[in-house]
């Protein structure tokens, strides 16, 4: 990670002007492919987000969630960086390297830490990544995972969005709780307002993954989001 | 530690929503009209980062979805606040790869100096000054319809149509408001839009006009017949017509041709017609390119008035049409019928019109049969001219430019015309 962030130095240091976008999102359960993270309940998380004109790119992600006693903690973090560049009007590339860190909810421990490479082709109303993980979610196993994000807008306001994930084990899931592989489903609405949009959204895991790192499995049902960018 | 980090995070977190809500508060207050005047406003572009990853997100692909949209507008907030303007409106442009925000410009700043220090800016991409687009029709008189259309006799239009009838071929007549339920063009209008100040209430009479010469029914014992009424017409409304008195002509803005032409590329207008012409301009250029990269033919008006005719007339690859009746044209330019062209208007009227607008709007119906029966019946290339059968410009030769596209030699189109008496008024 520190590798990726030297190597886009130079264009943080140009003399043309990048954007920094910084935004909030508030969720009745952090999920991560389908899988609660935060136990099923609220989180919180700060973003930060750099574009370079050349078409660098890093950012930053910060979670919180109510711990044990209503004390708020730190679920995790999220560091990523990454190069993406259009092919065509409506049709972009896009490459990177992402590191998760992420607590039980119930200690203070890490015990996920996941690095993954990724590229991907971003349309107007689709995108499809592929990410590689030695490590998939702090298990020792690694994979592959696969998703394709969907968005159709109904009005100037309203669209709905939908998300279709699959997974691999790369070793014949001895280190995902002996599931060769899983996926998740996710869909719902969202309406936007000047700089931000509330999403309700329903998720599905199939077959239900169970990890060594203690969190708890996969959850299905709704859940209701919101972000605000600065 | 992380127990004191994390409520220092909440505090923190909870004071940044708080002041999120105030912001949407503000948001949500009714948002005083823009009374300036479109030549008082300058566009300042900002740069559309491609889309990326992004942790967590339910977005999808859209462009203009995410937290970019917040940075852009705090950019936008500061080049204001640094200038003396005031940010009117703002409408991403993700085809162009740019975040546009109009600005209003002060008394007593020059909206070219104004443009022309905000392009210097490293945070934007560039500026330029809001420009007016005339739609180009010449005084309609008040006279009643005669059942004579140009392109019926001029371009055997029956025959044409035992061909083609631009069946299915998208059209996006970017113009001012068409009346829908006209009883020549209901049921025509596939997709109707507004990019102007969706105030318009009335029908107005150049888009009314423009739709009713592509695409008014045929074969229903009323008005007109379209050059291709089997199209399916994409209105989108980005010009608006004066309120006062009997003018008919129309008027729009960049910004309203530039969220309409994005509409038009992005839901796949297979023709775009602009009856209209103006000054160049650098962002409407820019998506007339993206539109003919993605093999879309953009018809334009051509203004003998103007230099090179006008924008978007003199843009590469754009089809130029003139009004025939006006005589010969430079090299490059097509003509079409004019003057005297009975169609369509508000009310579930009939009147004629004249002007290179509705020259440009017969080519655009051509090209639609065309398209019916070649995919590659694309921009002027697809247009065969009388005079040399070359595609160069000058009058078009309708019945060789659709057996071009891939007609049945055995029609009607492909023999002569039965007597030039009958043939031409």
């Amino acid at each position: 990670m520190a590798a990726a962030f030297a190597l886009l130095a130079p264009c943080l240091a140009g003399p043309v002007r990048g954007q920094v976008a910084v935004s909030v999102t508030a969720q009745s359960d952090y999920q991560y492919r389908g899988v609660t993270l935060s136990d099923g309940r609220p989180a919180l998380s700060l973003d930060v987000g750099y574009d370079h004109p050349s078409g660098a790119y890093a950012g930053a992600s910060v979670i919180g969630v109510t711990g044990p006693g209503g004390n708020p903690q730190v679920l995790g973090y999220v560091v990523y960086a990454g190069w993406s560049a259009r092919l065509t009007p409506a049709l972009a590339w896009d490459v990177g390297v992402s590191n998760a860190r992420y607590t039980e909810p119930t200690s203070d421990a890490y015990k996920a830490d996941d690095t993954e490479v990724y590229a991907g082709l971003i349309a107007q109303n689709v995108s499809a990544h592929i990410y590689y993980s030695p490590n998939y979610l702090g298990e020792d196993a690694a994979a592959l995972y696969l998703d394709v994000d969907g968005t159709v807008r109904l009005a100037r306001r309203w669209r709905l969005f939908g998300h279709v994930g699959e997974l691999a084990a790369l070793d014949g899931g001895a280190g995902l709780g002996g599931a060769r592989d899983y996926f998740d489903i996710r869909g719902g609405v969202a309406f936007a307002f000047r700089n931000g949009e509330v999403r309700l959204a329903w998720s599905h895991v199939g077959p239900r993954p169970s990890y060594d790192s203690g969190y708890p499995e996969a959850r299905d049902g709704m859940t209701l989001g919101a972000t605000y960018g600065f | 530690m992380i127990a004191r980090l994390a409520r220092w995070l909440g505090v923190g977190l909870a004071a940044w929503l708080a002041a999120a809500g105030l912001a949407c508060a503000a948001d949500g207050a009714p948002t005083p009209a823009s009374a300036a005047d479109p030549a008082r406003q300058v566009l300042v572009l900002l740069r559309l980062p491609p889309e990326h990853f992004r942790p967590g997100a339910d977005y999808g692909g859209g462009y203009t979805d995410g937290p970019s949209r917040g940075a852009h507008r705090r950019i936008a907030s500061r080049l204001a606040r640094e200038h003396g303007l005031h940010v009117a409106s703002d409408w991403p442009l993700p085809l162009a790869g740019v975040d546009c925000f109009v600005m209003d410009v002060p008394a007593g700043q020059s909206p070219d100096m104004v443009a022309a220090e905000l392009a210097h800016d490293p945070g934007v991409e560039w500026s330029e000054t809001m420009k007016l687009y005339h739609g180009r029709s010449a005084a309609t008189p008040n006279d009643p319809l005669f059942r004579v259309q140009p392109a019926a006799l001029e371009w055997r239009l029956a025959d044409l149509h035992e061909i083609a009838t631009g069946r299915n071929v998208r059209v996006a007549v970017i113009d001012s408001l068409v009346e829908r339920n006209h009883p020549d063009l209901a049921g025509q209008v596939d997709v109707a839009m507004d990019f102007a100040d969706g105030q318009a209430q009335d029908a107005e009479a150049h888009g009314t006009a423009v739709a009713g010469i592509i695409a008014a029914r045929e074969n229903n014992g009323l008005g007109i017949a379209g050059v291709a009424p089997g199209a399916k017409l994409m209105a989108l409304r980005a010009c608006w017509q004066p309120r006062h008195g009997a003018d008919t002509s129309s008027l729009c803005d960049t910004l309203s041709l530039a969220k309409a032409l994005h509409f038009a590329i992005s839901h796949d207008a297979q023709v775009i017609n602009l009856s209209l012409s103006g000054p160049a301009d650098p962002l409407l250029s820019r998506l007339i390119d993206v539109a003919l990269g993605r093999g879309a033919t953009v018809v334009a008006a051509y203004d003998r008035d103007l230099p090179g005719g006008g924008f978007p007339a003199s843009h590469t690859g754009v089809v130029a049409v003139a009004d025939e009746s006006l005589g010969p044209a430079p090299r490059g330019v097509f003509l079409a019928p004019g003057r005297d062209v009975p169609t369509t208007q508000p009310g579930g009227r009939w009147y004629f019109v004249n002007g290179s607008s509705f020259a440009a709007a017969h080519v655009s119906g051509l090209i639609a049969l065309a398209r019916e029966r070649s995919s590659r019946a694309r921009g002027g290339a697809a247009l065969v001219t009388s005079a040399t059968g070359g595609t160069g410009g000058g009058a078009i030769d309708a019945c060789a430019t659709v057996l071009r596209a891939g007609a049945p030699r055995q029609c009607a189109c492909a023999r002569p015309p039965p007597s030039p008496a009958v043939a031409h008024r």
